[in-house]
C-alpha cells in the first residue's frame, strides 16, 4: 500500500517535472542565457577562491581540493533543490497571498505538488557546475563518486526541507518570504566557506539554526575520509529535518486563509 | 456551517501601523453564518449574492481548500477538513478568476498532468478527452500555448481539465466572468451535456443572470453569509418581486401627467411609457384608457436580473443601515 502510494507519487513528480522543463524550453535563448549565467556565476565566485590559495596554502586546515569537493557538494545540492523543487523559494509568498488553493482542489500531497511546481533554470547551471567541480576535485574512486551522489541528495533534502520550514512560518506570521530569502542566503552564504574558520556561536549556529554545516563540512569530510558513520549521521539530520517540515507544514495549513489573487501557473 | 476570519483592524497613517505593532487588536468577521443545505445527486444549483456575501468561502469549505469555524459538512459521503484527498478525487472544482493551466505550454500538456495527477487509465483518459475536446470544440486550441488563448478559448480549457476525471460533483465559481455571449453559450451547452450523459452534480456561482437560468433548477441565494433564499428557480420572482413592468405605445405623442399611485416610470418618451407598478393593474389601465389614447400595451414580469437587483439592492441597502 506505502509502495503503491510513494510509486503513485513518483510517478506524478516525474510528469511535473517534465513539465517544468518543457515550461522552462518554451523560450530557448532565455533557457540557455540562464543557465550560462549561474555557470559563469559560480566560477566568478570560485576565481576568488583561487587568488585566494594562490597566497595562502591552507585555511583553517583547508586546502583547495577541499574547496573543489565543498563546490561541487553545495552547488550540486542546491542545483537539485532548486531544479526539482524550485518553487520553494516561492512558498511562502504563496501562503502569504492564499495562493494555496489550486494545490488544495487537487488529490496530491499540497507540500510535495508545491514545492515541485516550478523549476529554476539557473539551477541545471548549478549542477553542471557542481559536476565540474567533482572532476576538478580528483577524487575518482568508485566510492567517492556513490558517496558524492548521495550526500548531493541529502543537501539537496536539507536545502528544500530547511525553505520549506522557513516558508512555512507563513501560516503564522502571515509574511515570511523576507525571512525564507534571508535564510535561504545565509544556508548559502556559510555553506561557501571552508567551516573550520568558524568558532563559537558561529559554529553553534551553522550546526542548528543555519544547517550549514550538514551540507558543506560534514558531506566533504564523508568523501575525503570515506567516512560511513558521517554519512549515517547526515541521513538522519536529513530525516529529521524533513520530519520537521512536513509537519510544519501540515500544522500550518489548518491556520491557512485563502485569498482572492488571480493566479496563473508559470 | 460557518466561517470566521480573524482581521488584525489597523489605524489609518503611520501612527496607527506603529500602534498595530505594539498593541495589535484583532476583530472577528462572520463570513458565512451558519448554513444549511443538502444538494441532490446530477442536480446543477446555483448559488448567488453580492461580492463578499460568503458564496467562494462555502464552497471553499465544501472542496476542502477551508476548514470551517464551526458545523458538520459531509460532500459526496466524505469529511472534506479530514478526507480532503479522497474528496478531491471525485470533484472537478474552477475558479473563474484562478487559472488551472500551465501559461507556457499547450493545453493538451497539462491535461496530460492533470491525468496523472488524478491517476487516470490511459484509455479512460484518451476517451474522455475526445470528448471533451468535441463538447467544448478545442480541437484548434489543445496545442497552442496557453498564454496566446483568448479568455474564452482559456476558459472552455479550464472547465475540460476538470471535467477529464470524470467528476461525480463540479464546483464552478464565476466561470464565464468575462466572457463573449458566444463562449457562454458553448460553455452551458457543455455544462448541460455532461449533467444529462454522465449526471455531474453542478454547483455553480455566477453574477450572470443567463447562467443561472439556464443551467440550475434550484437556486441558494446567500447575504452577508446568511441563505436567504433556497427553493426552484421559479419562485425567486415570486418572492422577492412585487410589481410588475407594463409598457405602453401611444397613438399620438403624449405627455403624462397623472398616474395612480404606486406606479413608478422607468421610461418615458412622447410615443412610449414603461412603468413599474406594485398593486392595481386594473386602476392603472382604466386610467390609461379614459386619459390617452392608448395604440398597445405589454404587461410584464420582471426580468430575472431585475429581480437579482434588486436581491443585491436589498442587501446593500441593509448593510448601509448596520453600519
Amino acid at each position: 500500500m506505502i509502495l503503491k502510494r510513494i510509486k503513485g507519487e513518483l510517478i506524478f513528480l516525474l510528469s511535473v517535472w517534465k513539465l517544468n522543463l518543457s515550461s522552462a524550453m518554451e523560450y530557448r535563448a532565455s533557457f540557455l542565457i540562464q543557465v550560462f549565467m549561474m555557470v559563469i556565476n559560480n566560477a566568478i565566485y570560485f576565481v576568488f577562491w583561487l587568488l585566494f590559495f594562490d597566497q595562502f596554502e591552507q585555511v583553517g586546515g583547508w586546502a583547495l581540493h577541499d574547496m573543489f569537493l565543498l563546490f561541487a557538494i553545495v552547488t550540486t545540492g542546491f542545483g537539485i533543490a532548486f531544479m526539482l523543487f524550485g518553487n520553494g523559494t516561492r512558498l511562502s509568498s504563496s501562503i502569504e497571498e492564499g495562493q494555496m488553493d489550486y494545490y488544495l482542489a487537487l488529490p496530491r500531497n499540497v507540500q510535495l505538488y508545491a514545492l515541485a511546481s516550478r523549476s529554476s533554470v539557473g539551477a541545471i547551471g548549478d549542477i553542471m557546475f557542481g559536476v565540474s567541480m567533482f572532476i576538478l576535485a580528483g577524487h575518482y574512486t568508485i566510492q567517492a563518486i556513490l558517496l558524492w551522489m548521495l550526500c548531493s541528495l541529502f543537501v539537496a533534502s536539507i536545502i528544500v526541507s530547511y525553505v520549506s520550514i522557513l516558508s512555512s512560518t507563513a501560516f503564522w506570521i502571515g509574511r515570511a518570504s523576507i525571512l525564507t530569502e534571508q535564510g535561504t542566503n545565509a544556508l548559502l552564504t556559510f555553506s561557501m566557506y571552508p567551516t573550520k574558520i568558524f568558532e563559537g556561536l558561529g559554529y553553534f549556529l551553522i550546526f542548528t539554526i543555519i544547517p550549514a554545516g550538514f551540507i558543506s563540512v560534514v558531506p566533504v569530510e564523508i568523501i575525503s575520509e570515506i567516512n560511513v558513520s558521517k554519512l549515517v549521521m547526515l541521513g538522519f539530520v536529513t530525516i529529521i529535518l524533513l520530519v520537521i517540515s512536513i509537519i510544519m507544514f501540515n500544522r500550518g495549513l489548518r491556520k491557512y486563509e485563502s485569498g482572492n489573487m488571480l493566479n496563473i501557473n508559470l | 456551517m460557518t466561517k470566521e476570519f480573524s482581521l488584525k483592524k489597523k489605524k489609518k497613517g503611520l501612527r496607527g501601523s506603529i500602534q498595530s505593532i505594539l498593541k495589535p487588536s484583532y476583530q472577528t468577521i462572520k463570513a458565512v453564518k451558519g448554513i444549511n443545505f443538502q444538494v441532490k445527486q446530477g442536480e446543477m444549483l446555483g448559488f448567488i449574492g453580492p461580492n463578499g456575501s460568503g458564496k467562494s468561502t462555502t464552497i471553499k469549505m465544501l472542496s476542502g481548500i477551508l476548514t470551517p469555524s464551526e458545523g458538520e459538512l459531509q460532500v459526496l459521503g466524505t469529511n472534506p477538513v479530514t478526507q480532503r484527498r479522497k474528496l478531491t478525487r471525485h470533484i472537478g472544482t474552477v475558479y473563474g478568476q484562478k487559472s488551472q493551466l500551465w501559461y507556457h505550454i499547450p493545453p493538451i500538456d497539462t491535461f496530460y498532468l492533470f491525468s496523472k495527477i488524478y491517476e487516470i487509465e490511459e484509455n479512460a483518459f484518451k476517451k474522455q478527452l475526445d470528448k471533451l475536446v468535441e463538447l467544448f470544440q478545442l480541437e484548434n486550441i489543445l496545442n497552442v500555448a496557453a498564454r496566446k488563448l483568448s479568455l474564452g478559448q482559456r476558459m472552455k480549457c479550464e472547465i475540460a481539465a476538470s471535467l477529464l476525471h470524470q467528476p461525480k460533483l463540479v464546483f464552478l465559481d464565476e466561470p464565464t466572468i468575462g466572457l463573449d455571449i458566444i463562449a457562454k453559450q458553448q460553455i452551458r451547452e457543455a455544462l448541460l451535456e455532461m449533467n444529462r450523459s454522465e449526471g455531474t452534480t453542478v454547483m455553480l456561482t455566477s453574477h450572470d443572470v443567463g447562467d443561472i437560468e439556464s443551467l440550475c433548477d434550484r437556486v441558494i441565494v446567500i447575504n452577508q453569509g446568511e441563505m436567504v433564499f433556497d427553493d426552484h428557480i421559479d419562485q425567486l420572482k415570486r418572492r422577492f418581486i412585487h410589481h410588475k413592468v407594463v409598457e405602453i405605445g401611444f397613438t399620438k405623442p403624449t405627455v403624462v401627467n397623472s398616474l395612480p399611485p404606486d406606479v413608478d416610470i422607468i421610461y418615458a418618451d412622447q410615443m412610449n411609457l414603461k412603468l413599474k407598478v406594485k398593486h392595481g393593474i386594473s386602476q392603472l389601465m382604466e386610467h390609461l384608457m379614459v386619459q390617452y389614447s392608448v395604440a398597445d400595451l405589454n404587461i410584464n414580469e420582471p426580468s430575472m436580473e431585475e429581480v437579482i437587483r434588486s436581491i443585491y439592492q436589498e442587501s446593500s441597502q441593509e448593510e448601509v443601515k448596520n453600519a
